[in-house]
């Protein structure tokens, strides 16, 4: 029955000649610049995952160990609502997929080695056995679930690690240098760390690193009767992913020289640029912001600035994907011309990105004491954002909702009254989320 | 004496329980001792499991890097050193900038560690580990001779956290029960004394390793160490219970002992006091007939000198009426005071208070004129009131004679009367030394006399004034010192009829 369904889908998306491969885009925020000097501007270049058919989940595989932290500051409520949420992803997955679950206090236990989901209820048996004690060994929860996940390791699937904890590693390597280094070697390994953060009193810094370095999601869930909807995001978006190793290369011609990424931490060097992404879902965006040197051009002039390469593992048809496009830049001496060539969607993503990084510039001088700086800050990016709302030829909600966080950020974190852990937990989470195009 | 007695038992017999307790504290030492030498027999072959896991896990990280490609993910960078330098990676990247690989490995090539340990003769070693501290964290590198080129050394930057990660998930578990964790530890340090990997949810605090095994390259300085809770240790606190249960019952009988002793020698010594005080109010009683004898004689006496006797004569029969009232007031307190013929209640009748007084006040006169003393007599009392004639006498008598003897040098007593709202009062001050701050209460206290030096010369047996507040509230009154700023003053109120009680 399935396969006369997947025959007729086929057939379908055959017809209407669906193409599944992935989008790849490369604009500059204005492609006609000033003729006669030299200056910078912005090249954003997205990758897009193609439509799967809605509802239905993509056909790739999915391995994933679940690591919950049950130490002892889980104990009652936390406890049960991450069990619930674990069962809610075990009821999610298909005898297609793998699940391994790991729970680690003082000790790492393997609650679950990776197996098949085939016998769904003695695994919610196990996950409701599930009790609390002891301290937080992060780092050897973490890499027993890679040890699990590494089992079934799957180059046409997806890998990854959803780990939840609620407390700071004390037990093991509990720096947010080591996770993040830790994270970087499970994506050369292809494998994605999901961090969840639970109430208050886990390190945030370790939690986002751990994500960012193995192109993981990041989630902050204040009350715990939250856990269950965000597992269930974190599975649409597990279950959605549409290719996977993704590789762009960027080659920069004419004497134009890439800068710097402003939404990936890395430095870059010389006119050729590459960058890995773990995974793109379906319908998801996800695009990296190049700031650029443009050498003065004569007016009338148009040059090829840059060739963008993408490669990747396309998990519908399981076959390796390629994808090209050049983007070409020209001068005008005529500032209209200039102004009316803006692309409103590279401004507004980069309008939200620089807000991004006016936010973590504000924690930073948050943590150093200086509140009023760090409003300061905030309160200026609300303006630019402002500024580049009116400016832009239609409303965007993005950047409407960016400025308005930006001004509530800015009145909380001069507030003595406010809880400030709270606050750098959520904004934290939302700077990940922006930066890296999270699905939720 | 008696406390050298006391002294002596307790020595005798704490001494062998003290030799006991301490016998019985070395021997469950002894027993610990030996049960942490047969916990350490037996957790040696388990930690010894542990560690043989780790070389195992280390061994096959070697086959592995001897084969690996850049792509492995234990693999940060892949080097080639030929002749003592680093030949590949190049140092330079096509953009002019430094390969990062050298600045993390800048604290690396300090020494050939490649040439290490090869001496004159000795073949060079011919793969090995190296560990550093780097800035971002430890480093750790794996090396190995080429096998056609041994002037060509192979390496491998080894991704730390990677190759960390992987030693982490190789550790087995080794499932306790939760009352078996609760009572041990076992953890496995690094180089830094931080813990990496623990079992079992014992805090041991400062406690010291049952058993420490360190670990090799890489890993040097790393060590499995097996802590114990004293619980787990064969458990030696029922001994140590049954060792104090012992000593505390050993204790508690000396202490019983000991205390049976007390009350026997203190039940012995109030018998004697008793005899003794019986004795003296025997011979007391036995002195009232004789003295009631002299006096009545002494009056016969008078009588028969006629009406111009020779004043010696005269001389001599006050001294014998004075010393025989002194006697009389001497042997009434001893009686009073041992609740021999003391009436529990007063028996008052109708009188005057001044006359009272003043009557009390006269056999006293002759003494107090022979030391000197000037008696002021200042009346304020002439009310009629309901008194024991014989309780007054003797609270006035104890009062002045009180006086006479501790304060006759001030030459000076004054025995003033008045009338109150709550009844009578009578205060006898003097110019004496008065009474010390703070000894106020004592003076009324049986047996007490102030201080040796105060007394001195003085005569008396330290009764009078307890038994004349004794005496003034069982008459419904009170007897106080005043506060005064010079010499002493006696403050009596009484009130106007006794409520007598049965």
């Amino acid at each position: 029955m399935k396969k006369i369904l997947m025959t007729a889908v086929l057939g379908l998306a055959g017809l209407s000649l669906w193409a599944a491969e992935i989008t790849l885009t490369a604009d500059l925020v204005n492609p006609v610049l000033k003729a006669g000097e030299k200056q910078t501007t912005w090249l954003k270049v997205g990758l897009k995952g193609f439509e799967w058919a809605a509802g239905n989940r993509v056909p790739a595989p999915l391995n994933v160990a679940l690591v919950l932290d049950r130490s002892g500051s889980m104990e009652g409520e936390k406890l049960d609502r991450a069990k619930e949420a674990a069962k809610m992803a075990v009821r999610r997955l298909s005898d297609r997929d793998i699940l391994s679950i790991v729970t680690f206090e003082s000790e790492v236990q393997v609650l679950l080695p990776a197996t098949r989901v085939t016998d769904k209820r003695s695994i919610l048996r196990l996950i409701d056995d599930i009790g609390s004690a002891g301290s937080t060994a992060l780092f050897g929860g973490v890499s027993r679930g890679a040890a699990e996940a590494r089992k079934f390791l799957s180059r046409n699937g997806v890998n990854r690690i959803i780990l939840l904890s609620d407390g700071i590693a004390n037990v093991g390597p509990d720096t947010p240098s080591a996770l993040g280094d830790l994270g970087a070697g499970l994506r050369r390994e292809g494998i994605s760390v999901s961090t969840i953060g639970l109430g208050l009193d886990y390190n945030e810094d370790l939690m986002t690193r751990l994500a960012q370095t193995s192109d993981g999601n990041h989630a902050f869930v204040q009350e715990p009767r939250d856990l269950t909807r965000i597992f269930d995001l974190e599975f649409d978006d597990a279950l959605a992913v549409v290719a996977r190793d993704l590789k762009l290369t960027l080659d920069f011609q004419g004497g134009s020289l890439p800068l710097r990424i402003l939404n990936r931490p890395g430095e870059v060097t010389g006119r050729s640029v590459s960058l890995d992404l773990a995974q793109l879902a379906s319908g998801q965006e996800k695009y990296f912001l190049f700031e650029v040197e443009v050498p003065s051009m004569a007016p009338g002039k148009s040059m090829d600035l840059v060739s963008v390469r993408a490669n990747y593992g396309n998990l519908y048809t399981g076959k390796a994907g390629a994808q090209a496009v050049k983007t070409s830049v020209s001068a005008s001496s005529d500032p209209v011309a200039v102004r009316k060539s803006l692309r409103p969607d590279v401004a507004e993503a980069l309008g939200v990105q620089q807000a991004v990084e006016a936010g973590q510039r504000a924690l930073e001088l948050k943590d150093r004491g200086d509140a009023e700086a760090a409003k300061k800050v905030l309160e200026e990016s609300a303006a630019n954002l402002s500024a580049l709302g009116r400016a832009l030829p239609a409303p965007s909600a993005a950047v409407q909702a960016a400025a308005e966080k930006a001004t509530e950020d800015a009145s909380a974190i001069a507030d003595d009254t406010k809880d400030y852990n709270q606050l750098r937990k959520s904004m934290k989470a939302d700077q990940f989320g922006s930066q890296n195009q999270q699905s939720y | 004496m008696k406390a050298r007695l006391v002294a002596l038992f307790l020595t005798l017999l704490l001494l062998p329980l003290g030799l006991a307790l301490w016998l019985g504290v070395r021997s469950v030492q002894d027993g610990q001792a030996s049960a942490q030498t047969q916990a350490r027999t037996m957790w040696s072959g388990p930690v010894q499991d542990l560690r043989s896991r780790v070389s195992a896990f280390v061994q096959g990280v070697e086959e592995r890097l001897r084969t690996a490609t850049a792509e492995d993910p234990l693999v940060k960078t892949l080097f080639v050193i030929q002749d003592g330098a680093v030949i590949a990676p190049v140092r330079y990247l096509p953009d002019g900038s430094r390969d990062p690989f050298f600045d993390r490995t800048s604290g690396l090539w300090d020494q050939r560690f490649w040439d290490r340990g090869a001496t004159e003769g000795a073949l060079a070693p011919t793969a090995g580990w190296k560990t550093w501290s780097a800035a971002g964290g430890p480093g750790i590198v794996f090396w190995y001779r080429d096998v056609r080129d041994p002037r060509v050394i192979r390496g491998v930057e080894v991704d730390t956290w990677a190759f960390l990660s992987r030693l982490s998930a190789e550790l087995p578990e080794l499932h306790w029960s939760p009352a078996e964790g609760a009572d041990r530890a076992l953890v496995l340090r690094d180089s830094a004394g931080k813990v990496f990997h623990r079992w079992g949810r014992w805090e041991p605090g400062d406690a010291p390793a049952l058993l420490s095994l360190p670990l090799s390259p890489p890993l040097d300085g790393w060590e499995f160490r097996l802590f114990l809770a004293p619980a787990a240790l064969g458990d030696s606190s029922l001994q140590w219970t049954l060792l104090f249960v012992l000593v505390g019952l050993g204790l508690a009988g000396i202490l019983g002992l000991g205390a049976w002793i007390f009350v026997r020698s203190l039940a012995a010594s109030l018998e004697e006091a008793g005899q003794r005080v019986r004795f003296v109010n025997q011979v007391s009683h036995e002195l009232k007939t004789p003295l009631t004898n002299i006096l009545l004689y002494g009056e016969l006496l008078e009588g028969v000198l006629g009406p111009k006797p020779d004043p010696r004569a005269r001389d001599y029969l006050d001294v014998i009426r004075g010393e025989s009232g002194r006697l009389g007031r001497l042997i009434t307190n001893v009686l009073t005071f041992a609740r021999k013929d003391r009436p529990d209640s007063p028996r008052p009748r109708p009188l005057v208070w001044d006359e009272v007084i003043d009557a009390g006040l006269k056999p006293f006169r002759p003494g107090l004129a022979d030391r000197g003393m000037e008696l002021i007599r200042t009346p304020g009392a002439r009310v009629e009131g309901e008194w024991d004639p014989d309780w007054v006498g003797q609270i006035l008598g104890n009062l002045v004679s009180n006086a006479e003897k501790y304060a006759a040098g001030g030459k000076w007593l004054e025995v003033a009367t008045g009338v109150a709202e709550e009844g009578v009062w009578l205060r006898i001050s003097d110019r004496g030394p008065g009474v010390p701050a703070g000894a106020a209460e004592k003076v009324f206290q049986p047996f007490a006399r102030l201080d040796d030096r105060l007394s001195a010369g003085a005569s008396g047996t330290g009764l009078g004034l307890g038994i004349a507040r004794d005496l003034a509230r069982r008459h419904g009154g009170n007897l106080v010192l005043e506060p005064t700023k010079t010499g002493a003053s006696f403050l009596l109120t009484l009130p106007l009829k006794p409520e007598v009680s049965s």
